[in-house]
């Protein structure tokens, strides 16, 4: 009696075992909240994106980083797609440079490949604060924002040397 | 001799003037659409839809993306248009090209219902997707969304706009189209 007594308690710690391992192979893959490390991200800087992703080991993490500017009220279209190695446990991370100056605001999203299909995150939108320069509202130009040419002016100043090395030579020969 | 040194200079000066004004304006111009591209969209029920279907009446195309909030405010400005010009003179078509990443038909019903069931608006016209290569977004959204354009009634551009607009400036050119007829 005893003996059957302690088979069957094998065995049910056998089932209860089988169980929670086939309930650890199929665990649905779920992907945590997105973080942004920098605490003040501003346009045109580098910004490292951070997620965990727990359940299933997926095949390739990505996430697409969208700029956007609520100035202009237009998101840009170069969408950044970049793939997010592990770095350990169930963390993926990845830096990723932002490419609009004029963009205001930016959003994430992780989508993770798994043998279930594509799973993706809840979108993160991060607004940024540009700090005012002192006073100083010219462009990296230093133009003050007006057109000047630059392209153009090189090849007239070369035009130009041309022309005089031409007229010299010809002169003192 | 001075003279003739001038005279032998002006092809010189010639070529580098030519050389200047291509400078000048490649960087002015653009490969700018004039004509309606007849690229075909995926309609909300799955099919297969081109823009040439719409010639005839003036098309006011939308391209847009569910996660882009300026389109959400944009869209509040073509509600206008659709309350004030019938269907008949102006067809309104919205395009999620944002399929690439990862918008989808699924997302692009829910955010219709969203303006439905939290705003209160019928978004009553016209929607569709991109292909996931981006091939309505390569050619007409380049810049970015929200990005409008209105077409004549042979498929010709006659205003286009990158980023939210008024529906006061939508209408003058509106207006201004169908009054040419």
């Amino acid at each position: 009696m005893k003996k059957q007594r302690r088979k069957f308690i094998l065995m049910v710690v056998i089932m209860i075992g089988l169980l929670l391992t086939s309930f650890q192979a199929t665990a649905e893959t779920t992907i945590g909240e997105i973080t942004i490390l920098q605490t003040n991200p501003q346009p045109g800087s580098t910004i490292t994106i951070s997620v965990n992703v727990s359940g299933e080991t997926p095949s390739q993490v990505n996430v697409f980083v969208e700029e956007c500017s609520n100035k202009t009220g237009i998101c840009f279209s170069d969408t950044q797609n970049v793939t997010m190695p592990n770095i350990g446990s169930d963390t993926y991370q990845v830096n990723v440079r932002l490419r609009h100056e004029e963009a205001t605001n930016f959003t994430c999203r992780v989508f993770a490949t798994t043998s279930s299909g594509i799973i993706h995150s809840a979108i993160k939108t991060v607004l940024m604060y540009k700090e005012p320069t002192d006073g100083n509202q010219s462009d990296h130009n230093g133009t003050d924002g007006k057109k000047t040419p630059g392209f153009e002016m090189i090849l007239f100043s070369i035009a130009v040397g041309l022309s005089l090395i031409i007229v010299l030579r010809k002169r003192f020969r | 001799m001075m003279m003739k040194n001038i005279v032998k200079c002006v092809p010189v000066f010639f070529i580098c003037f030519v050389l200047l004004f291509i400078g000048w304006f490649s960087g002015c111009t653009e490969n700018k659409i004039t004509y309606m591209e007849d690229i075909p969209f995926t309609a909300l029920d799955g099919q297969i839809r081109h823009l040439s279907e719409f010639s005839g009446k003036v098309l006011l195309l939308d391209l847009m993306g569910v996660n882009c909030q300026p389109c959400a405010l944009q869209m509040m400005q073509l509600i206008k248009v659709s309350e004030n010009y019938s269907s008949d003179q102006v067809a309104i078509l919205s395009i999620d090209v944002w399929v690439a990443s990862g918008e989808n038909a699924e997302l692009l019903q829910k955010y219709i219902t969203a303006f439905h069931d939290q705003v209160g608006v019928d978004l009553n016209w016209t929607f569709g997707l991109d292909d996931v290569n981006g091939s309505i977004e390569k050619v007409y959204a380049s810049t970015g969304v929200p990005t409008l354009y209105i077409f004549d009634k042979k498929g010709n551009i006659y205003y286009s706009h990158v980023g939210y607009e008024e529906y006061s400036s939508i209408a003058i050119k509106l207006d201004e189209i169908l009054k040419k007829g």
